[in-house]
């Protein structure tokens, strides 16, 4: 079986700094990688690359089998390449299910399938109570499901998770955890970006590191977090006093 | 090749006063974000309030009627203040709609007020410098002009140390890259934003000062300038200062240029459409690098 | 359901009252404030919302106006026919901005759109054996014949631009549930949210701008023949532009109404103002202008959310959240 996601040689910089040197990566179809590394590490930056918000100054990006160079952000979320957001803005002018449905209408679905498509992704992720609200009214943490519902509609095949968990109280957190389990056992596959430790741990099948703009470790997440070189990327961030983990 | 050298000329003069419009806008625009529709009005009630004070009584000599630039300038600036205070101080978290509604808002009623009190008539104070040029060989030198373009060009030279190197243009500095960060550094970016207010009014009493003497004074005066001012600053980049001057400049070139060569209609239109390709070719305007700012 | 009915509601009173009032100049005043009201809500479509501040809506009105004027005076092709090559004309032009312009953001699209007006003005005023240049085209009056649509009695008219009023604002109140109107709120909140989730941002802001241009022309070329005469600086002109925003924002624009309270405030403050004080002498401008300005102070989101306060504080009930709805 071929990779769903292959990333060869991608580099990205802004003026002098660089902050994607050589990243190379094979995500197969299935399954949940977790993404770590110090800040700076370049997470950020690989998931606007694999979005299409950057254009890489190097390497390309192949989705499904086809190379995503060239395309927009709103046609790789079309292809089932999605993302969501640290801090997401709430659709003010909306209420949450019509801002949830909005993914699944740029499937195509009609106005009144799209939002029973939306009703079914805000009760995956416990937020059917709020569905006829103004997401103004919502804490942060419910803003940043509500992006991930909206995402979902569009029956993405990879979703990368942008420290999505932050901010959640315990049952929230249990509700979205089983949510994202039972989706990837359906098929999805998940990128997951988080500073919370033992939530990687916990989801992760594989994990990556990411340190200074390169892939540094790569493998199951107890040997990746044993290894010497993961710990040493850490402790380089904490002493300049950015550490997360 | 006469005509062009002195097109050239008449332009940069012209632009003197739209330099002086542009900055004061630009350091609004810099600071607090705001875009100033009502800048022209200021320039009118500058206009009125030189006017006014040259009906006092001019001292002999030439250059008499210039002793009112002082008195505009700070009687403005003073004006500036009152707008910041009773206005703008309040709208400055309205967002972009109600703002842009509030100076329009204002710039309609101060043309109203200007033409109940003092009539729609042009009013024009007799004085030596009106008319009066120098020669320069083939070229002639429109004295008014001449010496709005000498001030303007001082005024730039001090605005830009005073943004360099006195505390209120460190902080102003600060404030337009990020209000956040500015106050984290213990900057009161209240006091700046009072501050930029009144010197951007001053500087726009000031060019009202400059031009009475050779230009008429009616209601609607400041619109002829402001919209001008306004392409400048983006052509020189919003935010940029002293860049604004430059842009200033340019558009006083460019309307002279267009205007020697074509009639009055294209020539408008010729620099809407020089603008609008600089402003979908470089957004950041011609005077600016990235990210820098006033 | 509840809003169309009231729509139609307002519209067979607005008619009704416009039937019975026996002075022809009130409502000739009332058939303005319908234009303007029209052209309100046509702005709000783009501006308020997508938040992209347009000052140069009036060159709608102007393009479709000439367009079907010209059709009807060179061609003679009738004004229901020709105000249909019109409002091409004016999609097609704003299909053209928007493409160039709907990438700028904030004041550099305002500046934008101002320009692209006076571009077009000038071209208007350049070309005067096409356009009759500053002096406009006067159109002569032949016959009551609604094909021309030339009427004697203002009325027709009037009941012209309510009809067509409560039908864009009919159309505004699906439209905001409808896919587009979902796509153009994600599109406000956040572009790159909306790109994310699949939204074509681009296409959907300039696809936006035609609607509103559209709606906007559609409004010009009944006007013009109800003024009778086409005056380019004031059909393409700023001043055009701004009172089209400001009666909306005056209005307010997260309100599917703001428009049209918008209009009808400015006009009376016009009407009331030349009425009381004498038509010359600039009490009406400096009197509407500084109602604005004490308007903003008192409630930045406009009329209608002032209203509702002060329905609320009488209920007592806290008002409204105050939040990002006019922005």
């Amino acid at each position: 079986m071929t990779a769903l996601l292959e990333l060869d040689g991608i580099a990205k910089s802004f003026g002098a700094i660089r902050s994607l040197i050589d990243v190379s990566l094979a995500l197969e179809q299935h399954g949940i990688v977790g993404l770590i590394g110090p800040n700076g590490a370049g997470k950020s930056t690989l998931i606007n690359v694999l979005t299409g918000v950057y254009l890489p100054n190097g390497g390309s990006v192949r989705f499904a089998g086809r190379d995503l160079a060239g395309l927009t952000t709103a046609e790789r979320a079309r292809l089932g390449l999605v993302r969501t957001f640290q801090r997401p803005t709430a659709i003010a002018d909306l209420t949450c299910v019509e801002g949830v449905m909005v993914g699944a209408l740029c499937r195509g679905l009609s106005l009144s399938a799209a939002r029973a498509e939306a009703l079914s992704k805000l009760a995956l992720l416990g937020l059917a109570g709020s569905a006829a609200l103004s997401p103004r009214t919502l804490p942060t943490g419910h803003l940043k499901l509500l992006d991930f519902a909206r995402v979902l509609t569009l029956n993405p095949r990879l979703v990368l998770l942008d420290e999505l968990m932050a901010g959640l109280s315990q049952n929230e957190l249990a509700v979205v955890l089983d949510a994202i389990e039972r989706l990837a056992a359906q098929g999805t596959t998940f990128l997951v970006v988080e500073h919370l430790m033992d939530v990687i741990k916990r989801l992760s099948h594989r994990l990556v590191v990411l340190d200074a703009g390169r892939v540094v470790a790569e493998g199951a997440p107890a040997e990746v977090i044993a290894d010497p070189r993961v710990v040493e990327a850490y402790l380089g961030g904490e002493e300049s006093g950015h550490a997360h983990a | 090749m006469t005509i062009l050298a002195q097109a050239i000329l008449n332009g940069l003069l012209i632009g003197g006063v739209y330099a002086l419009v542009a900055m004061g806008l630009n350091l609004m625009f810099g600071v607090m974000k705001l875009v100033n529709f009502a800048h022209g009005e200021f320039l009118m009630a500058g206009m009125y309030v030189a006017v006014a004070l040259a009906g006092l009584g001019l001292p002999a000599g030439t250059f008499g009627i210039y002793w009112v630039a002082l008195p505009t300038t700070f009687l403005m600036a003073a004006f500036g203040l009152a707008f910041y205070l009773l206005l703008l101080d309040r709208a400055a978290h309205f967002g972009e709609s109600p703002q842009i509604l509030l100076t329009i808002g204002l710039s309609i009623g101060a043309q109203g007020l200007a033409q109940v009190v003092r009539g729609s008539d042009f009013q024009l104070v007799p004085n030596p410098v009106n008319g009066a040029a120098l020669h320069l060989g083939a070229l002639s030198l429109q004295l008014g002009p001449a010496i709005a373009f000498v001030v303007a060009l001082a005024v730039t030279i001090a605005m830009a140390r005073v943004l360099r190197r006195t505390r209120f243009g460190k902080s102003a500095r600060a404030v337009a890259e990020s209000v956040e960060t500015a106050e984290m550094l213990g900057i009161d970016a209240r006091r700046v934003y009072v501050a930029s207010t009144a010197i951007a009014i001053g500087l726009v009493g000031l060019a009202g000062a400059l031009l009475i003497p050779y230009h008429y004074t009616f209601p609607n005066v400041g619109q002829n300038f402001v919209v001008v001012a306004f392409l400048a600053i983006v052509i020189a980049g919003l935010g940029n200062v002293v860049g604004a001057v430059f842009g200033g400049l340019l558009m006083g070139v460019m309307q002279s240029l267009t205007a020697s060569y074509l009639d009055l209609d294209l020539s408008t239109a010729a620099i809407y459409v020089l603008f609008l390709a600089v402003l979908l070719l470089r957004p950041q305007g011609l005077f600016s690098r990235g990210r820098r700012t006033l | 359901m509840r809003r169309a009915i009231a729509i139609c509601a307002l519209w067979a009173l607005a008619a009704f009252a416009g039937l019975a009032t026996k002075s022809d100049y009130l409502v000739s005043v009332a058939t303005a404030t319908a234009f303007l009201a029209l052209w309100g809500q046509s702005w709000n479509l783009l501006s308020g919302l997508t938040g992209n501040i347009s000052l140069g809506h009036s060159v709608f009105v102007a393009v479709a106006a000439y367009v079907t004027l010209l059709l009807f005076q060179d061609a003679g092709l009738s004004p229901l026919l020709g105000g249909v090559a019109g409002i091409a004309a004016a999609v097609l032009l704003a299909a053209v901005i928007g493409a160039a312009t709907l990438r700028l953001k904030g004041p550099y699209f305002t500046l934008a759109t101002l320009s692209a007006a006076a571009v077009v003005l000038s071209l208007i005023l350049h070309y005067s054996e096409l356009t009759g240049g500053p002096s406009g085209i006067a159109i002569p009056f032949a016959e009551d014949s609604p094909a021309k649509l030339e009427f004697t009695n203002v009325r027709a008219y009037f009941l012209i631009a309510v009809t067509l009023l409560a039908a864009v604002t009919l159309f505004l109140a699906f439209f905001r549930k409808s896919r587009l109107g979902f796509y153009i709120a994600a599109i406000k909140s956040s572009e790159e949210a909306a790109a994310a989730a699949g939204i074509h941002v681009a296409r959907i802001k300039v696809l936006t701008f035609c609607v509103s241009a559209a709606l906007t022309g559609l409004g010009g070329v009944v006007y013009v023949f109800f003024i009778g005469f086409a005056d380019p600086n004031f059909l393409s002109g700023l001043t055009l532009s701004v009172e089209i925003a400001l009666i909306a924002v005056v209005g307010g624009t997260g309100y599917l109404v703001g428009p049209i309270v918008g209009a009808v405030f400015y006009e009376t403050i016009d009407a009331g103002a030349n009425a009381f004080l004498g038509a010359a002498g600039g009490w009406d401008v400096m009197i509407l202008g500084f109602s604005v300005v004490a308007l903003v102070m008192t409630e930045p989101r406009g009329l209608c959310a002032l209203a509702q306060g002060v329905a609320a504080r009488l209920a007592r009930r806290p008002p409204p959240p105050a939040g990002e709805s006019v922005r």
